[in-house]
């Protein structure tokens, strides 16, 4: 399938422990990475090193809702950037990836129900109202149509594909599009209790790697067909020139040996832009820091890829959960944009399994596209194709 | 896009079938079950667990819990009801929910209380997560093209069937199974309980009823195998306003009016949730399936009786669903 239409990428916005904002997120890129820290917002005793979002704006009526304020912090950005104060007026959609958000794990609540059999509903009604994508179509009058994608870790890509797909298929003009996730205790409980969750800050596609650390925020690109932007006067050089997604069918929690799924939604989405192998000129790989993943990844993507550079951001940020690609998608439009991508922070020493070197510091890049991929539980394999036109 | 199977688990059993039966003889009594809230038995349409018995389709789901267990079997009926040969890299799947796998979410929440933070269990944490039911559907089935879960609270359905019209006119997929799953829980039974009047007595009232609504939740999963050409059950389209020279609206159980003309209510039958949409497409494929139409409710305009050819489902928003018999 070729693009039938182009899908403009007309703003970014992105808050993660990188940075709050675009520009302080390029920024912290080129710095030595902050070291993750053990988690103090709440009580636990599994006290791994987690990749926190300090200085989040804070808003009346999101107290126990940060996901959402996650995701506002960055729609605002993004929307800010495409000339967009809101979406009234125009055919807007929504798509989101989330996990956190999309369930009511609330253990304060929890806790008074299992004791009492009764318990206050706040929680619950917050939990009712507080879909993720439903909320920010309210907050910023977008009538279209309204997906929350729950596709576990590759939520984020997931939706970024959807959100294209109404745009191609004319169910909107404009899509917020992305993911959101904070870090909550329940998802650090079942990561350290499948025993992925290192103690030590995490080492994408090293040897050494001893497994992931969780991290919070949100990425959102604002989609666009081009007749929209060019009604509205926008430019921009960035495309969303291909989008796939396909599962392994293999396994709940592990990715398939030989990288089944994602070998076919990197195909699929290189032919939806019409590209071969060789005009990739980077990848910002998924890269949890887990044995298998990066195992697995790494080796799908050397042998598809050759020696094409190859990075993961999960050093700066953490692994974001369902905002990972949302997040991953505008890092790799800025590496398009700027002409560099960053070291694959935490990276030492090569492993022959794997066999290649992640970037290694600063990275200069000249090329015209750009793959972005996510791997998840349930077998969810996710590629987006991004290009910058000239 | 045409509808070419359908696949359902609910309190009425399991197949397609059982809707049918549902239509024709109106909705069983609904389970009364033993809650901690109150001390009267609390009503519910409950799947019951002989329904989710299946060596064969669960045999990669052994460790499933009962949401997945209803999705996969749901996904699996549909497929067979089609009688389909799936291309595996060519068909999709999309799971539509409001509130997800919740009971196992909880199991997991209780383990913490419980044990503690570092004492939980690996495998009910990945069931928690929404998507281990579309994953459990591939693996039963040998699917390979695209998976998503989406949840919403207003119109799961519809935002699912969106997305599955979307892959099939831009020729990513041949076919999709595209369906909703809910599950009923203490935990939700309680908040229903709270929110909502209850039918006590076992007889639901729709919120168009004069004296309003009364409700008793209900839970499964429907499904629905898709493609965008042949002939099928009937042809889907989703889309806002009316349809022309529609002979029946199906109306949800939560639509505050009833439309005028020819209207009809089956959204509850399996019980109240947000499954009701899902309901309702599938009650209209029986009717334009079988050219018999069903007014069996007093709250409703019975104003004829028969086979016709154009149905629409009027959902939320003016976000409906047309469905229309196929030609022989």
């Amino acid at each position: 399938m070729t693009c039938s239409s182009t899908v403009l990428i007309t703003g970014m916005g992105a808050v993660s422990a990188a940075g709050t904002g675009v520009p302080e997120t390029l920024n912290s890129f080129l710095l030595p990475r902050k070291p993750p820290r053990p988690f103090k917002r709440f009580d636990s005793p599994i006290q791994l090193p987690v990749f926190e979002v300090f200085d989040l704006p804070q808003r009346p009526g999101l107290e126990k809702m940060r996901t959402h304020a996650l995701a506002i912090t960055a729609a605002r950005e993004a929307l800010a950037q495409a000339g967009l104060q809101n979406a009234r007026g125009l055919r807007v959609g929504v798509a989101l990836g989330t996990t956190v958000a999309s369930q009511l794990n609330d253990l304060e609540f929890y806790s008074a129900w299992r004791t009492e059999h009764a318990a206050p509903l706040d929680a619950v009604d917050r939990f009712l109202a507080g879909n993720l994508a439903e909320w920010i179509a309210r907050e910023f009058g977008a009538d279209g149509p309204a997906i929350t994608l729950v596709n576990a870790c590759s939520s984020g890509t997931d939706a970024i594909n959807a959100a294209a797909g109404w745009l191609r298929g004319g169910l909107c003009d404009i899509a917020i599009a992305g993911g959101a996730d904070e870090l909550n205790r329940v998802p650090l409980c079942g990561f350290n209790a499948l025993g992925v969750a290192s103690d030590q800050p995490c080492r994408p596609f090293d040897r050494d790697r001893t497994g992931l650390n969780l991290g919070e925020g949100a990425g959102i690109l604002i989609l666009e067909t081009a007749s929209s932007a060019a009604s509205r006067g926008v430019r921009s050089r960035l495309v969303l020139a291909g989008a796939a997604s396909a599962v392994d069918a293999y396994h709940l929690t592990a990715p398939h040996p030989e990288g089944r799924g994602l070998r076919r939604a990197v195909f699929q989405a290189l032919e939806m832009a019409g590209i071969t192998p060789a005009d990739i000129c980077f990848i910002n790989a998924h890269g949890t820091s887990t044995r298998e993943n990066d195992r697995i990844e790494g080796r799908t993507l050397t042998e598809l890829f050759g020696e094409v550079p190859i990075y993961s951001t999960k050093g700066y940020t953490g692994h974001t959960l369902g905002a990972a690609g949302g997040l991953e998608a505008v890092f790799t439009a800025l590496g398009l944009q700027q002409g560099w991508i960053p070291a694959s922070a935490g990276f030492q020493t090569l492993d022959e399994e794997i066999g290649f070197f992640p970037t290694l510091g600063k990275t200069e890049i000249s090329g015209r596209y750009a793959l972005s991929t996510s791997l998840a539980f349930g077998g969810s394999n996710a590629a987006l194709i991004i290009k910058l036109q000239s | 896009m045409n509808l070419q199977g359908i696949g359902m688990v609910s309190a009425l059993g399991r197949g397609v079938e059982t809707l049918q039966a549902a239509l024709e003889s109106g909705p069983a009594a609904p389970s009364q079950v033993a809650v901690p809230f109150r001390e009267t038995p609390f009503p519910v349409y409950a799947v019951s667990a002989e329904t989710l018995k299946d060596r064969e389709a669960l045999k990669q789901a052994r460790r499933a819990d009962r949401f997945s267990k209803m999705a996969t079997l749901a996904a699996v009926d549909a497929v067979r009801n089609a009688q389909a040969t799936l291309t595996p890299e060519r068909t999709g799947v999309v799971l539509a929910t409001a509130f997800g796998p919740h009971p196992t979410v909880f199991s997991f929440l209780d383990e913490i209380l419980e044990f503690g933070d570092a004492g939980v269990s690996p495998t009910l944490f990945s069931h928690s997560v929404h998507n281990a039911a579309a994953s459990y559907i591939s693996v039963a089935l040998g699917l390979a093209g695209p998976s998503m879960t989406l949840t919403s609270f207003s119109d799961p359905f519809h935002q699912g069937l969106l997305l599955a019209q979307n892959w099939l006119d831009s020729n990513l997929c041949d076919s999709v199974l595209v369906g909703c799953t809910e599950e009923c829980g203490t935990v939700l039974d309680y908040v229903v309980s709270q929110k909502l009047p209850i039918a006590e007595e076992g007889a639901m009232r729709p919120f168009f009823a004069p004296d309003g609504p009364a409700v008793i939740p209900g839970e499964g999963a429907v499904f629905f195998l898709l493609q965008r050409g042949g002939q099928g059950i009937c042809s889907l389209l989703p889309a806002a306003g009316p349809q022309q020279d529609c002979e029946l609206t199906l109306v949800d159980f939560e639509s505050p009016v009833l439309p005028a003309g020819p209207a009809g209510c089956w959204s509850h039958l399996a019980g109240a949730s947000p499954l009701s949409a899902a309901v309702s497409c599938a009650a209209g494929a029986l009717m334009l399936q079988q050219g018999m139409v069903y007014f069996r409710t007093s709250l409703v305009d019975c104003t004829g009786r028969g086979a016709c050819r154009r149905i629409t489902c009027a959902g939320p928003r003016n976000r409906n669903l047309h469905l229309e018999r196929s030609a022989k």
